[in-house]
């Protein structure tokens, strides 16, 4: 029965590098985003589609 | 005015893409629609093969995809990528190149779909021409799109754009392996990939095009057009940040969550049920910060359809990205897989995410490109609740119907019984509910029709044209020096380009590379044989009449599957099937051992009129096979590709495909004839099809 259970479960190894893979870039993202430094800019880059300055003109 | 045309938006190409949404919005509806009645009404295809359900329904969804929701992504793209890049898109050529491509693209789906050209994958259905048509204008959009980016005249890049993006990266990606085919002739081939390999990528090609094509771009869409509606900076642009990447690098192994409890190896579905999953967090994040980008001005709710259009697909975005996730639990799956919930399920998505987006941005865009007021805010009010209303009875309607026909399925009395044995019967019980969505996509139809009214007579009564002019920003200038400036901003667009790829790549590769080396899982001592020439012409035909979209060939492994249907489908039982015929919706019965079930005269009735064998079926009748005559003449051909792609015919056979087909068909003729058929039935399509349906599961392989 266990056997046979685990008959298709051929690649436990690829899970586990997946899971590696996701944490290590999850990770690196939060700290990446969150980084103090950031915060000005990012301040400024919400604002980049309010502040679109076009002019109107008629043909 | 001065006519720098450099220096001013191409805004008459994203009007151009704003009428193609509408005409074929209108279209897509409609075809829904028709479809709708012909599940409550057989009739109503009035014996025409053109507008039967298996050609019908693909040519819904590939119009609803790719000609109603695709318009509506270039048409929000062109127009907000040039505001982000404060430039005129690149080239004005290639965006014209790119909006009649991909109309004349649509124009032949809509010609070949119901000429039963199809590759029978979902979504995918078009043919080998088509497909590299797509390729081809795709690269277009993707050159034109990149090169403005890299051109641009704003140093920062808006997350919207990081969104657009990774839609162009993914969908080519899926596009091309998703269409790895050998032609046979102009409008026919079969994929490289056989059974569980093509059901792998078929559906890791199908749920991105659902993540890459109808989530990420109308995000894009979403994190652009709903600060502009309530002007006001997104809620947490860190927030966005995180959104991104995590649903990108998520969403692409979700695949497997299609092929739940059937013969795909365990660990791919394990894999694919905790990455769907995950999905619930980075989709509610996002659905969270598109909706307090509201924080303070909630009022607009009540006073703008704008935001009420708006508001309401990014609620709808939060309740399928909470649907999907639950339905992709196994024991969940279980229940609902095949059924008419998952109909519910997208349509939740497609209407009510997709639509509504759809309908916010053209009534934000429109009077603004015209410089003009909506002609009425009322009837925008109107065609945003007779919406809802339709989405509300579409939903209900089908989740119900998919729920009551699960439960009749999966039930099981105490002696180990099947309790509804009888398949018309839990069809029978849904027919109702079949009514009442007709209600609702009516609705969401006319609502949408007042839209299209509403937008002629806004643009009627416009001034005429309106340019405007691309100002850098202030953050650009303070970079003016060009040289390294430039450098700099070039390689943040390159950059971003090749760090989003690697995301899709990592998950595809582990997924996919492992399935390809078939040997692994294929039992040669469990193969079975290679489908005979007639059995093969019949393959064809079932292909091409699109029975797949009503009835499944995978037996699941579960009690309630095995006692209606027999033994669970192994991969060996399509190890040579090209394209896969797994299915993903029972409307019929699963037919993967549907074969010896019957005498060959019954199917010779059934498929005639299959009420003269059983009663109350709403199963289309196919007479024109009973006219048209078998191809036999591309058998030889159609034989020796397959040979090239590893099915083990030998030269011989290859070389008498077209003469063993005829014997075959000439052995059936006469069994029918002497069960009292006195029609001419000498070399018609039928007899394939016979040929080929008794085949199923009898092929030999582990039984
Ligand atoms: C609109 C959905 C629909 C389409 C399209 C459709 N079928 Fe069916 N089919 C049904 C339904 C419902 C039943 C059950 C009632 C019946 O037996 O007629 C059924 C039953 C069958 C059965 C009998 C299965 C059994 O075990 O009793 C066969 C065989 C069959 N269909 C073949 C086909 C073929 C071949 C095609 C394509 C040419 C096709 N069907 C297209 C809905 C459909």
């Amino acid at each position: 029965m266990k056997q046979e259970g685990l008959k298709y479960f051929t690649h436990p190894e690829l899970m586990a590098i997946a899971f590696t893979l996701f944490m290590v870039t999850f990770v690196g993202i939060i700290f990446w985003t969150f980084r103090k430094s950031a915060k000005k800019e990012y301040e400024q880059v919400a604002q980049a589609p309010l502040q679109e300055e076009t002019l109107h003109g008629q043909n | 005015m001065s006519k720098n045309l450099k220096n001013t938006y191409d805004d008459d190409i994203v009007k151009l893409f704003i009428y193609a949404t509408m005409l074929w919005g209108g279209a897509a509806f409609l075809f829904g629609v028709i479809a709708a009645i012909q599940m409550a009404f057989w009739q109503f295809n009035f014996n025409l093969e053109w507008i039967t359900f298996g050609r019908l329904r693909p040519l819904h969804t590939n119009a609803a995809i790719f000609a109603f929701a695709g318009n509506t992504i270039f048409a929000g793209i062109y127009y907000s990528t040039q505001r982000l890049t404060r430039i005129r898109m690149w080239s004005d050529t290639l965006s014209k190149i790119h909006f009649w491509g991909w109309q004349l693209i649509i124009v032949a789906a809509a010609i070949t779909l119901p000429l039963g050209f199809s590759q029978s994958k979902e979504y995918a259905e078009l043919e080998w021409p088509i497909d590299l048509a797509i390729a081809v204008i795709w690269v277009v959009f993707g050159i034109n799109f990149i090169m403005t980016l890299v051109k641009r005249r704003e140093r920062h890049m808006y997350v919207a754009l990081w969104f657009y993006i990774s839609t162009f990266v993914t969908v080519a990606v899926l596009h091309i392996f998703n269409s790895i085919e050998i032609p046979v002739s102009f409008l026919k081939s079969y994929p490289v990939y056989a059974g569980i390999q093509d059901a792998l990528v078929q559906w890791w090609y199908g749920h991105n095009a659902v993540a890459f094509f109808l989530t990420t771009p109308f995000l894009g869409l979403m994190y652009y057009f709903i600060p502009k509606a309530v002007n006001r900076p997104v809620y947490s642009y860190r927030l966005s940040i995180v959104h991104f990447w995590a649903l990108i690098f998520i969403y692409i192994w979700a695949g497997p969550h299609h092929l739940l409890n059937t013969a795909l190896p365990d660990w791919l579905q394990t894999m694919g049920v905790i990455f769907s999953v995950m999905l619930w967090a980075p989709s509610w994040g996002g659905m969270i910060n598109g909706l307090l980008t509201l924080r303070g001005v909630w009022h607009l709710l009540r006073t703008e359809p704008i935001v009420k259009f708006f508001v309401t697909a990014v609620t709808f975005y939060g309740m399928s990205t909470f649907e999907g996730p639950l339905l992709s639990i196994k024991s969940v799956s279980a229940l609902g897989h095949y059924t008419d919930w998952i109909i519910a399920h997208v349509h939740a998505g497609a209407l009510g995410w997709n639509g509504f987006m759809a309908f916010g941005m053209i009534y934000y865009l429109i009077p603004r490109l015209f410089d003009t007021q909506l002609f009425s805010k009322k009837l925008a009010n109107a065609h945003f609740w007779l919406g809802l209303l339709g989405i509300v009875f579409y939903y209900s309607s089908m989740l119900a119907a998919g729920l009551t026909q699960g439960m009749m399925w999966r039930a099981i009395d105490g002696s180990g019984q099947l309790v509804y044995p009888d398949f018309v019967e839990t069809v029978m019980k849904i027919v109702p509910l079949y009514y009442v969505r007709i209600i609702g996509g009516t609705l969401y139809l006319v609502g949408f029709l007042i839209m299209v009214y509403n937008i002629v007579k806004t643009v009627k009564a416009s001034k005429g044209e309106v340019v405007q002019v691309a100002v850098p920003t202030q953050a650009y200038d303070a970079h003016g020096d060009v040289g390294t400036g430039h450098r700099k901003l070039e390689g943040l667009a390159l950059t971003f380009t090749v760090l989003a790829t690697l995301a899709i790549i990592v998950g595809s590769v582990i997924e996919l590379v492992p399935t390809m080396s078939m040997h692994k899982y294929v039992k040669m001592e469990n193969a079975v044989e290679p489908w005979s020439p007639l059995q093969l012409a019949g393959r064809d035909i079932y292909i091409r009449e699109g029975c797949y979209v009503c009835h499944s060939q995978m037996i699941r492994k579960m009690p309630s599957d095995v006692l209606r249907f027999g033994n669970a489908s192994t991969i060996e039982h399509s190890m040579y099937d090209r394209p896969f015929q797994w299915g993903s919706k029972r409307t019929g019965p699963d037919l993967a051992r549907v074969g010896k079930k019957y005498p060959d005269m019954w199917h010779y009735k059934h498929m005639k009129n299959p009420r003269e064998v059983v009663q109350n079926s709403l199963m289309p009748n196919y007479t024109w096979l009973y006219n048209k005559d078998i191809d036999y003449y591309s058998l030889r051909k159609k034989f020796s590709v397959l040979k090239i792609l590893g099915v083990p015919y030998s030269d011989q056979q290859v070389a008498n495909a077209d003469a063993h087909a005829e014997s075959e068909a000439e052995a059936i003729a006469e069994g029918l004839k002497e069960a009292g058929v006195t029609a001419n039935v000498a070399n018609k399509e039928i007899l394939a099809l016979i040929s080929y349906l008794q085949a199923l599961g009898q092929k030999g392989g582990e039984k």
